[in-house]
Protein backbone atom coordinates (compact mmCIF):
# COMPACT_ATOMS: atom_id res chain seq x y z
CA UNK A 1 0.00 0.00 0.00
CA UNK A 2 0.97 3.44 -0.99
CA UNK A 3 2.34 5.01 1.98
CA UNK A 4 0.26 8.72 2.99
CA UNK A 5 1.93 11.84 3.07
CA UNK A 6 1.77 14.44 5.60
CA UNK A 7 -0.97 16.30 3.98
CA UNK A 8 -3.06 13.01 3.35
CA UNK A 9 -2.68 11.88 7.09
CA UNK A 10 -4.23 15.82 8.17
CA UNK A 11 -6.98 15.36 5.60
CA UNK A 12 -8.16 11.89 7.00
CA UNK A 13 -7.81 12.81 10.37
CA UNK A 14 -9.99 15.92 9.75
CA UNK A 15 -12.52 14.11 7.73
CA UNK A 16 -12.60 11.29 10.29
CA UNK A 17 -13.27 14.41 13.23
CA UNK A 18 -16.46 15.70 11.40
CA UNK A 19 -17.56 12.33 10.32
CA UNK A 20 -17.64 11.18 13.90
CA UNK A 21 -19.40 14.59 14.96
CA UNK A 22 -22.07 13.39 12.25
CA UNK A 23 -22.22 10.18 13.81
CA UNK A 24 -22.70 11.12 17.24
CA UNK A 25 -26.04 13.78 16.13
CA UNK A 26 -27.58 10.89 14.19
CA UNK A 27 -27.08 8.65 17.33
CA UNK A 28 -28.39 11.23 19.58
CA UNK A 29 -31.11 11.92 17.05
CA UNK A 30 -32.01 8.05 16.77
CA UNK A 31 -32.06 8.26 20.88
CA UNK A 32 -34.30 10.91 20.84
CA UNK A 33 -36.75 9.75 18.46
CA UNK A 34 -36.73 6.55 20.20
CA UNK A 35 -37.48 7.29 23.71
CA UNK A 36 -40.93 7.47 23.69
CA UNK A 37 -40.49 3.35 23.35
CA UNK A 38 -38.72 3.05 26.54
CA UNK A 39 -41.50 2.05 28.92
CA UNK A 40 -42.19 -0.95 26.54
CA UNK A 41 -38.85 -2.99 27.84
CA UNK A 42 -38.70 -0.46 31.49
CA UNK A 43 -36.72 -3.23 33.23
CA UNK A 44 -33.68 -2.56 30.80
CA UNK A 45 -33.26 1.32 31.91
CA UNK A 46 -33.95 0.31 36.00
CA UNK A 47 -31.03 -2.22 35.94
CA UNK A 48 -28.53 0.00 34.06
CA UNK A 49 -30.22 2.65 36.89
CA UNK A 50 -28.76 0.52 39.26
CA UNK A 51 -25.60 -0.47 37.65
CA UNK A 52 -24.78 3.49 37.00
CA UNK A 53 -26.46 4.57 40.14
CA UNK A 54 -26.42 2.24 43.37
CA UNK A 55 -23.23 0.07 42.64
CA UNK A 56 -20.96 3.54 41.59
CA UNK A 57 -22.25 4.75 45.59
CA UNK A 58 -18.99 3.61 47.15
CA UNK A 59 -16.69 5.04 44.67
CA UNK A 60 -18.46 8.08 44.46
CA UNK A 61 -18.48 8.01 48.50
CA UNK A 62 -14.73 7.95 48.86
CA UNK A 63 -13.96 10.34 46.03
CA UNK A 64 -16.54 13.14 47.52
CA UNK A 65 -15.17 12.52 51.07
CA UNK A 66 -11.41 13.49 50.35
CA UNK A 67 -12.82 16.21 48.06
CA UNK A 68 -14.48 17.56 50.64
CA UNK A 69 -11.82 17.41 53.01
CA UNK A 70 -9.27 18.44 50.67
CA UNK A 71 -11.49 21.83 49.70
CA UNK A 72 -11.47 22.41 53.16
CA UNK A 73 -7.58 22.18 53.73
CA UNK A 74 -7.02 24.01 50.68
CA UNK A 75 -9.37 27.14 51.50
CA UNK A 76 -8.55 27.29 54.82
CA UNK A 77 -4.88 27.85 53.74
CA UNK A 78 -6.00 30.20 50.41
CA UNK A 79 -7.91 32.39 53.63
CA UNK A 80 -5.08 32.37 55.93
CA UNK A 81 -4.44 36.30 56.97
CA UNK A 82 -6.81 37.41 54.83
CA UNK A 83 -10.44 36.15 55.33
CA UNK A 84 -12.07 35.26 58.35
CA UNK A 85 -12.41 31.67 58.89
CA UNK A 86 -16.51 32.17 59.37
CA UNK A 87 -16.37 32.25 55.20
CA UNK A 88 -14.91 28.38 55.17
CA UNK A 89 -18.29 27.16 54.84
CA UNK A 90 -19.12 29.34 51.99
CA UNK A 91 -16.72 28.16 49.73
CA UNK A 92 -16.28 24.69 50.80
CA UNK A 93 -20.25 24.72 49.83
CA UNK A 94 -19.98 26.75 46.98
CA UNK A 95 -16.93 24.85 45.14
CA UNK A 96 -18.60 21.24 46.37
CA UNK A 97 -21.66 22.14 44.94
CA UNK A 98 -21.14 24.33 41.73
CA UNK A 99 -18.18 22.38 40.10
CA UNK A 100 -16.70 19.52 42.36
CA UNK A 101 -19.93 17.61 43.00
CA UNK A 102 -20.84 17.74 39.56
CA UNK A 103 -17.22 17.17 37.95
CA UNK A 104 -15.68 14.57 39.77
CA UNK A 105 -18.91 12.40 40.23
CA UNK A 106 -18.78 12.82 36.45
CA UNK A 107 -15.65 11.68 36.23
CA UNK A 108 -15.47 9.10 38.69
CA UNK A 109 -18.62 7.56 36.93
CA UNK A 110 -17.11 8.18 33.13
CA UNK A 111 -14.07 5.63 34.21
CA UNK A 112 -16.44 3.13 35.89
CA UNK A 113 -19.81 3.75 33.80
CA UNK A 114 -18.85 4.66 30.31
CA UNK A 115 -15.63 2.02 30.15
CA UNK A 116 -17.99 -0.58 30.83
CA UNK A 117 -20.79 0.02 28.59
CA UNK A 118 -18.22 0.35 25.88
CA UNK A 119 -16.47 -2.48 26.95
CA UNK A 120 -20.17 -4.71 27.10
CA UNK A 121 -21.37 -3.05 23.78
CA UNK A 122 -18.24 -3.43 21.80
CA UNK A 123 -18.28 -7.20 22.89
CA UNK A 124 -21.49 -7.53 21.63
CA UNK A 125 -20.75 -6.49 18.74
CA UNK A 126 -17.32 -8.00 17.94
CA UNK A 127 -19.45 -11.08 18.79
CA UNK A 128 -22.46 -10.47 16.34
CA UNK A 129 -25.28 -10.01 18.77
CA UNK A 130 -25.61 -6.55 17.55
CA UNK A 131 -26.56 -8.10 14.13
CA UNK A 132 -28.02 -10.64 15.85
CA UNK A 133 -30.72 -7.74 17.82
CA UNK A 134 -30.97 -6.62 14.23
CA UNK A 135 -32.09 -9.78 12.72
CA UNK A 136 -34.27 -10.58 15.31
CA UNK A 137 -35.93 -7.64 14.25
CA UNK A 138 -35.16 -5.41 17.37
CA UNK A 139 -33.61 -1.71 17.14
CA UNK A 140 -30.25 -2.04 19.04
CA UNK A 141 -31.37 1.96 19.77
CA UNK A 142 -34.72 1.14 22.05
CA UNK A 143 -32.88 -2.46 23.19
CA UNK A 144 -29.33 -0.74 24.24
CA UNK A 145 -28.76 2.45 24.07
CA UNK A 146 -31.86 4.71 25.47
CA UNK A 147 -31.86 2.67 28.85
CA UNK A 148 -28.26 3.16 29.18
CA UNK A 149 -29.27 7.18 27.82
CA UNK A 150 -32.04 7.53 30.47
CA UNK A 151 -30.42 6.14 33.86
CA UNK A 152 -27.44 8.22 32.48
CA UNK A 153 -29.22 11.67 32.52
CA UNK A 154 -31.13 10.59 35.63
CA UNK A 155 -28.61 8.74 38.10
CA UNK A 156 -25.93 11.39 37.86
CA UNK A 157 -27.80 14.34 39.23
CA UNK A 158 -29.01 11.74 42.03
CA UNK A 159 -25.35 10.53 42.63
CA UNK A 160 -24.67 14.04 42.09
CA UNK A 161 -26.53 15.23 45.67
CA UNK A 162 -25.21 12.06 47.50
CA UNK A 163 -21.33 13.27 46.34
CA UNK A 164 -22.61 16.80 47.27
CA UNK A 165 -23.73 16.01 50.38
CA UNK A 166 -20.75 13.58 51.69
CA UNK A 167 -18.14 16.37 50.06
CA UNK A 168 -19.56 18.74 52.80
CA UNK A 169 -19.48 16.47 55.36
CA UNK A 170 -15.93 15.68 54.27
CA UNK A 171 -15.21 19.33 54.74
CA UNK A 172 -17.01 20.03 58.03
CA UNK A 173 -15.15 17.04 59.38
CA UNK A 174 -11.74 18.68 58.65
CA UNK A 175 -12.47 21.62 59.56
CA UNK A 176 -14.13 20.69 63.01
CA UNK A 177 -11.36 18.24 63.44
CA UNK A 178 -8.03 18.99 61.45
CA UNK A 179 -8.24 22.78 61.65
CA UNK A 180 -10.20 23.58 64.76
CA UNK A 181 -13.45 25.59 63.71
CA UNK A 182 -16.82 25.03 65.45
CA UNK A 183 -19.54 23.25 63.60
CA UNK A 184 -21.69 26.21 64.19
CA UNK A 185 -19.30 28.01 62.26
CA UNK A 186 -18.59 26.34 59.32
CA UNK A 187 -22.74 25.73 59.14
CA UNK A 188 -23.36 29.10 59.26
CA UNK A 189 -20.90 29.69 56.87
CA UNK A 190 -22.49 26.93 54.00
CA UNK A 191 -25.73 29.04 54.47
CA UNK A 192 -24.75 32.36 54.16
CA UNK A 193 -24.53 33.22 50.24
CA UNK A 194 -25.92 29.66 49.64
CA UNK A 195 -27.80 30.58 46.15
CA UNK A 196 -30.81 28.16 44.79
CA UNK A 197 -29.21 28.88 41.62
CA UNK A 198 -25.85 27.13 42.45
CA UNK A 199 -27.64 24.09 43.21
CA UNK A 200 -29.57 24.02 39.51
CA UNK A 201 -26.29 25.41 37.77
CA UNK A 202 -24.85 22.09 39.39
CA UNK A 203 -27.86 19.83 38.58
CA UNK A 204 -28.13 20.87 35.07
CA UNK A 205 -24.02 19.82 34.84
CA UNK A 206 -24.64 16.57 35.77
CA UNK A 207 -27.48 15.83 33.73
CA UNK A 208 -25.26 16.90 31.02
CA UNK A 209 -22.21 14.64 31.90
CA UNK A 210 -24.91 11.53 32.30
CA UNK A 211 -25.72 12.03 28.75
CA UNK A 212 -22.59 12.40 27.72
CA UNK A 213 -21.15 9.17 29.65
CA UNK A 214 -23.71 7.40 28.16
CA UNK A 215 -23.57 8.26 24.31
CA UNK A 216 -19.80 8.21 24.14
CA UNK A 217 -19.72 4.70 26.05
CA UNK A 218 -22.58 3.95 23.35
CA UNK A 219 -21.05 5.09 20.31
CA UNK A 220 -17.29 3.87 20.54
CA UNK A 221 -18.74 0.40 21.60
CA UNK A 222 -21.16 0.14 18.56
CA UNK A 223 -18.09 1.32 16.38
CA UNK A 224 -15.73 -1.11 17.94
CA UNK A 225 -14.13 -3.05 15.45
CA UNK A 226 -11.92 -6.29 15.68
CA UNK A 227 -11.62 -8.77 18.94
CA UNK A 228 -10.48 -7.79 22.23
CA UNK A 229 -7.56 -5.38 20.59
CA UNK A 230 -10.30 -3.39 19.13
CA UNK A 231 -12.93 -3.38 22.92
CA UNK A 232 -10.09 -2.42 24.48
CA UNK A 233 -9.51 0.85 22.14
CA UNK A 234 -13.14 1.64 22.42
CA UNK A 235 -13.18 1.21 25.99
CA UNK A 236 -10.29 4.20 26.63
CA UNK A 237 -11.82 6.51 23.57
CA UNK A 238 -15.04 6.42 25.39
CA UNK A 239 -13.36 7.62 29.09
CA UNK A 240 -11.17 9.93 26.71
CA UNK A 241 -13.83 11.40 25.11
CA UNK A 242 -16.20 11.97 27.76
CA UNK A 243 -13.47 13.30 30.61
CA UNK A 244 -12.69 15.56 27.70
CA UNK A 245 -16.38 16.22 26.66
CA UNK A 246 -17.32 16.80 30.70
CA UNK A 247 -14.68 19.71 30.97
CA UNK A 248 -15.25 21.42 28.13
CA UNK A 249 -19.41 21.66 28.44
CA UNK A 250 -18.80 22.13 32.54
CA UNK A 251 -16.83 25.55 30.73
CA UNK A 252 -20.04 26.03 29.09
CA UNK A 253 -22.61 25.96 31.14
CA UNK A 254 -20.20 27.59 33.88
CA UNK A 255 -20.34 30.78 31.73
CA UNK A 256 -24.25 30.62 30.85
CA UNK A 257 -24.92 30.10 34.66
CA UNK A 258 -22.68 32.35 36.37
CA UNK A 259 -20.91 33.81 33.65
CA UNK B 1 -38.42 -16.13 -3.85
CA UNK B 2 -35.14 -14.26 -3.18
CA UNK B 3 -33.29 -12.81 -6.31
CA UNK B 4 -30.04 -11.41 -5.84
CA UNK B 5 -29.43 -8.89 -9.28
CA UNK B 6 -25.55 -7.62 -9.81
CA UNK B 7 -24.61 -7.21 -6.14
CA UNK B 8 -21.32 -5.11 -5.42
CA UNK B 9 -19.96 -4.48 -2.08
CA UNK B 10 -16.57 -2.58 -0.85
CA UNK B 11 -14.93 -2.24 2.52
CA UNK B 12 -12.51 0.39 1.68
CA UNK B 13 -10.44 -0.51 -1.33
CA UNK B 14 -11.33 -4.07 -0.63
CA UNK B 15 -13.92 -5.01 -3.27
CA UNK B 16 -15.77 -8.10 -1.74
CA UNK B 17 -18.83 -8.33 -4.30
CA UNK B 18 -18.37 -7.68 -7.50
CA UNK B 19 -21.45 -8.37 -9.26
CA UNK B 20 -23.55 -11.22 -7.35
CA UNK B 21 -26.30 -13.07 -9.38
CA UNK B 22 -27.82 -15.53 -7.43
CA UNK B 23 -31.75 -16.67 -7.59
CA UNK B 24 -33.52 -18.75 -4.21
CA UNK B 25 -36.53 -20.59 -5.39
CA UNK B 26 -39.39 -21.21 -2.59
CA UNK B 27 -38.62 -23.89 -0.06
CA UNK B 28 -35.10 -24.63 -2.01
CA UNK B 29 -31.92 -25.06 0.13
CA UNK B 30 -28.88 -23.56 -1.49
CA UNK B 31 -25.19 -23.59 -0.17
CA UNK B 32 -23.00 -20.89 -1.26
CA UNK B 33 -19.44 -22.18 -0.95
CA UNK B 34 -16.46 -20.23 -0.93
CA UNK B 35 -12.87 -19.76 0.89
CA UNK B 36 -12.98 -17.75 4.18
CA UNK B 37 -12.75 -14.70 3.72
CA UNK B 38 -14.36 -14.18 0.20
CA UNK B 39 -17.92 -12.13 1.37
CA UNK B 40 -20.38 -15.36 2.13
CA UNK B 41 -21.25 -13.46 5.76
CA UNK B 42 -21.26 -10.32 3.65
CA UNK B 43 -23.55 -11.40 1.11
CA UNK B 44 -25.54 -13.40 4.02
CA UNK B 45 -25.57 -9.57 5.58
CA UNK B 46 -27.14 -8.40 2.30
CA UNK B 47 -30.39 -10.57 2.32
CA UNK B 48 -31.43 -9.15 5.77
CA UNK B 49 -30.81 -5.63 5.15
CA UNK B 50 -27.47 -5.88 8.06
CA UNK B 51 -25.26 -4.04 5.23
CA UNK B 52 -26.28 -1.92 1.99
CA UNK B 53 -24.70 -2.57 -1.34
CA UNK B 54 -22.88 0.06 -3.08
CA UNK B 55 -25.15 -1.26 -6.67
CA UNK B 56 -27.54 -4.23 -7.76
CA UNK B 57 -30.87 -4.98 -5.71
CA UNK B 58 -32.19 -7.77 -3.75
CA UNK B 59 -35.96 -8.92 -4.41
CA UNK B 60 -38.07 -11.31 -1.94
CA UNK B 61 -40.91 -12.10 -2.97
CA UNK B 62 -40.67 -9.43 -6.21
CA UNK B 63 -39.82 -6.49 -3.79
CA UNK B 64 -36.21 -4.63 -3.60
CA UNK B 65 -35.51 -4.87 0.22
CA UNK B 66 -32.39 -2.69 -0.44
CA UNK B 67 -34.50 0.74 -1.10
CA UNK B 68 -36.19 -0.05 2.53
CA UNK B 69 -36.43 2.22 5.13
CA UNK B 70 -36.03 1.05 8.89
CA UNK B 71 -39.48 0.14 9.95
CA UNK B 72 -40.03 -1.85 6.47
CA UNK B 73 -37.10 -3.65 6.75
CA UNK B 74 -37.64 -4.57 10.51
CA UNK B 75 -41.12 -6.00 9.29
CA UNK B 76 -39.26 -7.83 6.67
CA UNK B 77 -36.98 -9.63 9.30
CA UNK B 78 -39.46 -10.94 11.24
CA UNK B 79 -40.01 -12.91 8.08
CA UNK B 80 -36.39 -14.07 8.42
CA UNK B 81 -34.43 -16.00 10.99
CA UNK B 82 -30.58 -16.48 11.08
CA UNK B 83 -27.75 -18.38 12.59
CA UNK B 84 -24.65 -16.59 13.34
CA UNK B 85 -21.36 -18.25 12.55
CA UNK B 86 -20.37 -17.54 16.54
CA UNK B 87 -24.21 -18.25 17.70
CA UNK B 88 -24.02 -14.82 18.79
CA UNK B 89 -26.41 -15.58 21.12
CA UNK B 90 -27.03 -12.58 23.97
CA UNK B 91 -24.67 -14.00 26.84
CA UNK B 92 -26.69 -11.64 29.67
CA UNK B 93 -29.68 -13.78 28.89
CA UNK B 94 -30.58 -17.75 29.56
CA UNK B 95 -31.38 -20.19 27.17
CA UNK B 96 -35.08 -19.23 26.94
CA UNK B 97 -34.62 -16.13 27.06
CA UNK B 98 -32.43 -16.13 24.05
CA UNK B 99 -34.90 -18.40 21.83
CA UNK B 100 -37.79 -16.04 23.47
CA UNK B 101 -36.59 -12.77 22.80
CA UNK B 102 -38.08 -12.37 19.75
CA UNK B 103 -41.48 -13.80 20.47
CA UNK B 104 -41.79 -11.79 23.57
CA UNK B 105 -40.64 -8.23 22.17
CA UNK B 106 -42.91 -8.45 19.03
CA UNK B 107 -45.74 -9.66 21.60
CA UNK B 108 -46.70 -12.81 18.73
CA UNK B 109 -48.23 -15.18 21.56
CA UNK B 110 -49.04 -14.60 25.48
CA UNK B 111 -46.54 -15.60 27.86
CA UNK B 112 -47.89 -19.24 28.56
CA UNK B 113 -47.99 -20.15 24.11
CA UNK B 114 -43.83 -18.48 24.48
CA UNK B 115 -42.59 -20.97 26.87
CA UNK B 116 -44.51 -23.71 25.38
CA UNK B 117 -43.31 -22.83 22.18
CA UNK B 118 -39.37 -22.50 23.55
CA UNK B 119 -39.93 -25.62 24.67
CA UNK B 120 -40.79 -27.08 21.51
CA UNK B 121 -38.61 -25.45 19.44
CA UNK B 122 -35.47 -26.66 21.91
CA UNK B 123 -36.83 -29.83 21.68
CA UNK B 124 -36.73 -30.03 18.20
CA UNK B 125 -32.61 -29.08 18.20
CA UNK B 126 -32.35 -31.70 20.49
CA UNK B 127 -31.72 -29.77 24.08
CA UNK B 128 -34.13 -29.97 26.42
CA UNK B 129 -34.12 -29.14 30.38
CA UNK B 130 -31.31 -26.37 29.61
CA UNK B 131 -33.74 -23.57 29.74
CA UNK B 132 -31.90 -21.66 32.60
CA UNK B 133 -28.30 -22.39 31.54
CA UNK B 134 -26.50 -18.79 30.31
CA UNK B 135 -24.22 -19.30 26.79
CA UNK B 136 -21.08 -18.95 29.05
CA UNK B 137 -22.33 -22.65 30.51
CA UNK B 138 -22.50 -24.51 27.17
CA UNK B 139 -20.39 -26.37 24.10
CA UNK B 140 -20.03 -25.01 20.94
CA UNK B 141 -22.55 -27.51 19.43
CA UNK B 142 -25.27 -26.67 22.23
CA UNK B 143 -24.97 -22.77 20.64
CA UNK B 144 -25.38 -23.89 17.65
CA UNK B 145 -28.50 -25.58 18.40
CA UNK B 146 -29.65 -22.56 20.82
CA UNK B 147 -28.68 -20.11 18.06
CA UNK B 148 -30.77 -22.70 15.85
CA UNK B 149 -33.72 -22.63 18.10
CA UNK B 150 -33.95 -18.78 17.79
CA UNK B 151 -33.24 -18.27 14.14
CA UNK B 152 -36.82 -20.54 13.89
CA UNK B 153 -38.59 -19.82 16.65
CA UNK B 154 -40.23 -17.00 15.20
CA UNK B 155 -41.33 -19.54 12.34
CA UNK B 156 -39.67 -17.55 9.61
CA UNK B 157 -40.11 -18.19 6.20
CA UNK B 158 -36.56 -17.85 4.85
CA UNK B 159 -33.40 -19.04 7.57
CA UNK B 160 -29.93 -17.93 6.85
CA UNK B 161 -26.99 -20.24 8.40
CA UNK B 162 -23.65 -18.74 8.45
CA UNK B 163 -21.17 -21.62 8.49
CA UNK B 164 -23.64 -23.44 10.41
CA UNK B 165 -20.89 -26.41 11.07
CA UNK B 166 -17.48 -24.80 11.59
CA UNK B 167 -15.59 -24.98 14.78
CA UNK B 168 -17.68 -28.39 15.12
CA UNK B 169 -16.46 -31.79 15.66
CA UNK B 170 -17.50 -34.18 12.98
CA UNK B 171 -20.17 -35.82 14.80
CA UNK B 172 -21.37 -32.57 16.33
CA UNK B 173 -21.84 -31.29 12.38
CA UNK B 174 -22.98 -33.65 11.19
CA UNK B 175 -26.02 -33.46 14.11
CA UNK B 176 -26.12 -30.21 13.07
CA UNK B 177 -27.13 -31.16 8.90
CA UNK B 178 -29.45 -33.79 10.09
CA UNK B 179 -31.48 -30.70 11.86
CA UNK B 180 -31.37 -28.16 9.11
CA UNK B 181 -32.52 -31.24 6.64
CA UNK B 182 -35.32 -32.07 9.28
CA UNK B 183 -36.48 -28.25 9.62
CA UNK B 184 -36.66 -28.24 5.82
CA UNK B 185 -38.61 -31.47 5.62
CA UNK B 186 -40.90 -30.25 8.25
CA UNK B 187 -41.06 -26.70 8.11
CA UNK B 188 -40.38 -26.65 4.54
CA UNK B 189 -38.07 -23.08 4.86
CA UNK B 190 -36.48 -21.51 1.95
CA UNK B 191 -32.82 -21.72 3.29
CA UNK B 192 -29.44 -20.33 2.50
CA UNK B 193 -26.14 -21.14 3.95
CA UNK B 194 -22.66 -20.04 3.13
CA UNK B 195 -20.32 -22.34 4.22
CA UNK B 196 -16.14 -23.77 3.25
CA UNK B 197 -17.70 -27.57 4.41
CA UNK B 198 -17.73 -29.30 1.37
CA UNK B 199 -19.37 -32.45 3.01
CA UNK B 200 -21.94 -30.11 4.99
CA UNK B 201 -22.89 -28.63 1.55
CA UNK B 202 -23.29 -32.17 -0.15
CA UNK B 203 -25.66 -33.42 2.56
CA UNK B 204 -28.57 -30.29 3.05
CA UNK B 205 -28.17 -28.53 -0.39
CA UNK B 206 -30.55 -28.79 -3.12
CA UNK B 207 -28.46 -26.33 -5.19
CA UNK B 208 -24.84 -25.39 -4.86
CA UNK B 209 -23.22 -22.02 -5.96
CA UNK B 210 -19.37 -21.58 -5.46
CA UNK B 211 -18.36 -17.79 -4.79
CA UNK B 212 -15.04 -16.69 -6.46
CA UNK B 213 -13.63 -13.49 -6.97
CA UNK B 214 -16.90 -11.53 -6.09
CA UNK B 215 -18.49 -13.04 -8.09
CA UNK B 216 -20.86 -16.23 -8.15
CA UNK B 217 -18.67 -18.83 -10.45
CA UNK B 218 -20.97 -22.34 -10.73
CA UNK B 219 -24.18 -23.17 -9.89
CA UNK B 220 -25.46 -26.90 -9.75
CA UNK B 221 -27.22 -29.98 -7.64
CA UNK B 222 -24.30 -31.69 -5.53
CA UNK B 223 -24.42 -34.50 -8.29
CA UNK B 224 -23.27 -32.03 -10.77
CA UNK B 225 -20.85 -29.90 -8.39
CA UNK B 226 -19.14 -33.60 -7.71
CA UNK B 227 -18.64 -34.24 -11.66
CA UNK B 228 -17.68 -30.74 -12.97
CA UNK B 229 -15.39 -30.28 -14.54
CA UNK B 230 -14.32 -26.47 -13.82
CA UNK B 231 -11.01 -25.98 -12.98
CA UNK B 232 -12.06 -24.13 -9.81
CA UNK B 233 -14.75 -26.20 -8.92
CA UNK B 234 -12.65 -29.06 -8.73
CA UNK B 235 -10.10 -27.40 -6.93
CA UNK B 236 -12.41 -26.36 -4.49
CA UNK B 237 -14.46 -29.79 -4.02
CA UNK B 238 -10.84 -31.61 -4.22
CA UNK B 239 -9.21 -28.96 -1.53
CA UNK B 240 -6.20 -29.26 -3.33
CA UNK B 241 -3.63 -25.97 -2.63
CA UNK B 242 -2.47 -26.29 -6.31
CA UNK B 243 -4.88 -24.69 -9.48
CA UNK B 244 -6.48 -21.55 -10.40
CA UNK B 245 -7.43 -20.69 -6.72
CA UNK B 246 -4.06 -19.31 -5.23
CA UNK B 247 -3.62 -20.80 -1.39
CA UNK B 248 -2.43 -16.97 -0.79
CA UNK B 249 -4.32 -13.83 -1.94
Amino acid sequence: MKKKNFFEIIGEKTLRFFEGIGEVAILLKDIFITLPKVFRNFHLTTQQMLFMGVSSLPLVLITSIFTGGVSAVQAAYQFSDYVPMRYLGTAVGKAVVIELGPVLTALVVAGRVGAGIAAELGTMKVTEQIDALETLALNPIRFLVVPRFLSGIFMLPVLTIFSDFVAILGGLGVSVFLLGISSYTFLNGLKLFFHTRDLIGGLVKAVVFGGIIATMGCYHGFKTQGGAEGVGKSTTRAVVFSSVLILISDYVIASIFFG
Amino acid sequence: MIEIVDLYKSFGENQVLRGVNLKINKGETVVVLGRSGCGKSVLLKHIIGLLKPDKGKIFVDGEDITTFKNKKLYKLRQRFGMLFQGSALFDSMTVEENVALGLREHRLLPENKIKEKVKKKLKLVGLSELEDLKPAELSGGMKKRVGLARAIAMEPEFVLYDEPTTGLDPIMADAINQLLIELRNKLSITSIAVTHDITSAYKIADRIALLYQGKIVFEGTPEITKSSEDPVVMQFVTGSAEGPIQAKE
